[in-house]
């Protein structure tokens, strides 16, 4: 985590190289530093090393793995508190999913995709300034 | 009641007024011969007990997970009943598709029930599932079309969502005089562009009911074919397409020529789709040869992309089953097998992630 002042770091979780180009350009032209992880394994590693103030995940990666990262991810008390926007293409197969496993909470944002900058970015301003 | 029924009853025996079981062995009957798969599983999923009809269809031993004995897996299943009944303490009722012992797949209404100790901790879940009926098998299906429906509008989104990123890119790239960021805006349009056009046209290919138009056509003439309907969207991943030698002119097969080059086409883009996804900084390249074995003619496809674990291969054929996320939302390798199939011929596909893959499409040769 990064000092109030300090450039706040943004992990993006998507195994897509187009959007990971949009969104890490998006985020880097708006004064965010971030850094990518194209699956939940790789995520995992990156939340410990890059200590992100916020994470950006697509939750319909393949064999699942955004999910079982996120549920890792709130599951840990070290990390728990580091908010999420899941981005997704299918926001109520997830909503379903969430509201069936009572002991996850719930991301603290959705943004559906095909995804509209502005809204993005203000998603993340409310959420980490 | 004479000493003879007394003993009997104590015994669980019935008696000549009263023929049924009492006491625990009733129960014990009532267990084995329920006419529905029962068992009971403990919190770890291990089946602890089955009665007699789900020893009788599905595979043993009966000493393992429950997803392992109905459902071949290696894993727990994602949306579990048992576990949501442990996780919530009630029943819970999901339709699912299970292993036969004689390996066909079987449709069940599945209900999980809580078993509690004295203290009331759920323990244990009662576990039981009967073949469906017509009702739900068409209920199944409406569900099951609605999740594929699903998936083509995932699919579409993702790649909407790409052309987004382009055109955003395009713009700032101008805004900020970068036109390296111009360049790389406009390539990401293009290639996604291609990209929905492909899987618009696998959609409708897949809701169009087609007639075969069979004929005899040069195996040449339809890898040539192939490679023009790829050029342009293998330019986009930046990837090369190499063809191998030209087989005999003079070998041909009994096919719809539009269909097989669809096929073929589809196994290419699955490849440079692995290609443009792999990190690693090789130089990244899709082959394709055909060669003529017996009666069969190979058409064989391979790239040194990203290649798929073997779970992924298992359900690699499976409609929307799409391991590469995005990519044409799972249609494209179903229709591939199926146009096989339709022709007499099959696909084979070996892979091993983090090299590449392999896939080989088998025709019957003209006699």
């Amino acid at each position: 985590m990064t000092g109030p002042d300090a450039q706040k770091t943004i992990l993006v979780v998507d195994d897509e190289p187009d959007i990971v180009s949009f969104l890490t350009t998006l985020l880097e032209d708006n004064g965010y530093k971030a850094v990518i992880a194209e699956n939940g394994e790789e995520a995992s590693k990156a939340v410990q090393a890059a200590k992100p103030d916020l994470v950006s995940l697509d939750i319909t990666m393949p064999e699942k793995s955004g999910v079982k990262f996120y549920r890792e991810l709130k599951e840990n008390p070290d990390t728990s508190n580091i908010p999420v926007i899941m981005v997704t293409g299918m926001p109520e197969v997830f909503e379903n999913f969430i509201s069936t496993r009572k002991q996850v909470p719930p991301p603290e944002g959705y943004i559906n995709k095909p995804l509209k900058e502005t809204k993005y970015l203000e998603m993340i301003k409310e959420l980490i300034g | 009641m004479d000493e003879s029924s007394k003993k009997q009853q104590a015994n669980g025996k019935g008696n000549k007024s009263n023929p049924f079981p009492a006491g625990e062995e009733m129960f014990k009957v009532l267990f084995e011969e329920v006419p529905c798969y029962t068992c009971i599983l403990d919190t770890d999923l291990n089946i602890v007990a089955a009665n007699r009809l789900c020893k009788e269809n599905f595979a043993t031993p009966f000493t393992r997970h429950c997803y392992q004995v109905f459902k071949g897996r290696p894993d727990a299943c994602e949306e579990c009943p048992a576990m949501k009944t442990f996780d919530e303490g009630c029943i819970s009722e999901t339709l699912e598709t299970v292993k036969h012992a004689s390996g066909q797949d079987m449709q069940v209404v599945c209900r999980t029930a809580p078993l509690r100790d004295d203290s009331g901790k759920v323990t244990g879940v009662l576990h039981m599932s009967a073949r469906t009926g017509h009702a739900e098998e068409l209920q199944q299906v409406m569900t099951s079309l609605n999740s594929q429906v699903g998936a083509v509008s995932h699919g579409i989104k993702g790649l909407l969502t790409s052309m987004v990123g382009g055109f955003y890119l395009w713009d700032s790239g101008l805004a900020k005089d970068r036109a390296d960021r111009v360049e790389k805006g406009v390539d990401i349009i293009r290639r996604n562009f291609h990209r929905i056009k492909h899987l618009a046209h696998d959609v409708l290919f897949f809701v169009k009911h087609r007639v075969m138009h069979t004929e005899a056509v040069k195996v040449s003439y339809l890898m040539n074919e192939t490679f023009l309907s790829v050029e342009d969207i293998a330019k986009q991943m930046e990837t090369e397409v190499v063809l191998g030698d030209m087989p005999d002119p003079e070998i041909m097969v009994d096919v719809d020529q539009r269909a097989i080059v669809s096929a073929l086409s589809n196994l290419i883009v699955s490849s440079l789709h692995d290609c443009y996804t792999d990190k690693r900084d090789i130089p990244h390249s899709v082959h394709m040869k055909v060669e003529k074995q017996y009666n069969e003619v190979v058409f064989e496809v391979s790239d040194n992309g990203v290649g798929m674990d073997s779970e992924s291969l298992k359900k690699l054929f499976s409609l929307f089953f799409n391991p590469k996320g995005i990519e044409a939302a799972g249609i494209g390798l179903f229709i591939t097998n199926k146009l096989a199939r339709l022709h007499k011929g099959r696909v084979e596909v070996e892979s091993e992630q983090g090299k590449g893959t392999r896939y080989k499409f088998y025709l019957p040769v003209t006699e």
